[in-house]
């Protein structure tokens, strides 16, 4: 049965461009549980695979900052998505060219602290389930189910930050 | 120029090359799906041509192999859409107060020597932290969604052994030019000494500093507790008076004289703008004025 709170850890970044540019629509891979590894062997939820759990994703993008971490395969590779991003939103007509050039001008530029990672705490009763996408197995990183929530409103959920 | 791009202007192009480099990366990510009549086409013929550059297989879908396309469309992107002169956009995200925190050069006012004294290189040194690695930022000013940029506060709770010389440390700043914050004033709100500053709004936080440790003054005549913070005033034209103190006591001969002035801080921020709707000119301004004697007993009564 799933459970009342839906977890996604993100960056920093990927909520100040969905407030800032976006009208506040967030994309967020979304889990039932914050941490696999404290569920049972054996449990679908156990079976996440780790670069799809949210506390592994938040400790391990904290690190990769706090370490000022220039071969940070998540931080290297959220650089890759958003520059991507930004031009598909741009061509969509969904941005302005300037809106583009100041996110490709950030990506670029040396600052850590728009990669800490935040925590979107999303109560399941808020969401319409036909919005929860459950992402086909061949696109999740292992057996565990992963799931989508393609335009989450900011007053559906909560942003969270643990003290660094 | 890849040839299978060649039927199409940049814009389009650009956007074409994006969803396919999304698509290499996450097929299951929605900005990857292909919006133009025929754009699954072009982009078969797109990847075969990016393989061929490459020299990899037809076959080959391994992860490098993504990887190294994935970095080729990157660079076709670039070609496309370059971002002319990043470091002005860059300047122009600073004067709105719109960059991450660690991208301002902090410039702090020497005045506030005055109150930190020996201390003083601490201060400096919590003053960045704080600003680095803010528990919380706010930004006030005129009525703007995104990020006004009259005043900064970034705030960030120490505790250590002894609850009673835990404190909020309150850091108050402007962006400027040049992406420069410019610091005017750090406070540390003791747990016990400001009240019920946990959960509440930073902007709230100072208006409870300042009542604890301000003083009365006068904009333009009219007097205020310490803080003041008006918002869209219609017109660009700034010109405010600002009188502290004109107090009066009673000395030893029972004579009413002027009451001495305490140590002061004065702050005061100024934001010009337009209404976003109308254009209209608009302009804003905070003032604070503290007791520097009494913040600087209280830091006494807390160890230092």
């Amino acid at each position: 049965m799933p459970g009342p709170i839906l977890y996604s850890t993100n960056p920093w970044f990927a909520h100040d461009i969905a407030v800032r540019y976006l009208n506040g629509v967030h994309f967020a891979w979304v889990s039932d549980h914050f941490d696999a590894t404290a569920l049972a062997r054996g449990t679908a939820g156990g079976a996440t695979a780790p670069s799809s759990s949210p506390c592994e994703i938040y400790t391990r993008l904290a690190q990769d900052v706090v370490g000022e971490d220039t071969h940070s395969f998540l931080i290297n590779g959220y650089k890759k998505t958003f520059k991507r991003l930004a031009r598909a939103w741009e061509a969509a007509g969904a941005i302005s060219s300037t809106d583009s050039a100041e996110i490709v001008a950030l990506l670029r530029s040396h600052s850590w602290h728009m990669w800490r990672p935040v925590l979107y705490v999303i109560p399941r009763s808020a969401i319409h389930p036909a919005r929860i996408h459950a992402v086909a197995r061949a696109a999740r990183a292992a057996y565990g189910p992963e799931n989508q929530i393609l335009d989450l409103q900011p007053h559906e959920f909560d942003v969270i930050e643990f003290k660094r | 120029m890849i040839s299978a791009l060649a039927e199409f202007d940049s814009h389009t192009a650009a956007g074409i090359v994006a969803r396919a480099a999304l698509a290499v990366e996450d097929e299951a990510n929605p900005a990857a799906l292909a919006t133009l009549p025929g754009e699954d086409r072009v982009r078969d013929r797109l990847f075969a041509e990016v393989r061929a550059s490459l020299e990899l297989a037809p076959n080959d879908w391994s992860p490098m192999a993504m990887s190294r396309i994935g970095d080729a469309l990157d660079q076709e992107l670039d070609a496309l859409s370059p971002v002319e002169n990043e470091q002005r956009v860059l300047d122009e995200l600073g004067k709105r107060g719109e960059l991450p925190a660690d991208l301002y050069r902090i410039v702090i006012d020497e005045g506030m020597r005055n109150i930190y004294a020996k201390h003083w290189l601490a201060e400096v040194d919590r003053i960045h932290k704080t600003i680095k690695k803010a528990d919380r930022e706010e930004s006030l000013g005129l009525e703007n969604p995104v990020e006004p940029s009259l005043v900064k506060l970034f705030a960030r709770h120490y505790a250590g052994g002894n609850p009673y010389h835990d404190y909020t440390h309150l850091v108050v700043t402007q962006p400027g030019d040049n992406r420069q914050l410019y610091v005017a004033a750090a406070w540390r709100l003791y747990t016990f000494s400001v009240p019920h500053v946990e959960g509440a709004s930073l902007l709230d936080m100072l208006k409870r500093f300042c009542a604890v440790y301000g003083v009365k003054f006068k904009v333009d005549g009219i007097e205020h507790e310490a803080f003041t913070l008006t918002l869209n005033i219609p017109g660009e034209e700034m010109s405010f008076k600002v009188e502290v103190g004109a107090q009066t006591m009673t000395d030893s001969k029972g004579r009413r004289v002027p009451k001495p002035l305490p140590a002061l801080s004065l702050s005061f921020f100024t934001e010009r703008g337009a209404d976003r709707a109308t254009g209209a000119a608009r302009s804003a301004y905070m003032v604070t004025c503290i007791n520097s004697d009494k913040y600087k007993a209280a830091l006494v009564e807390h160890g230092w």
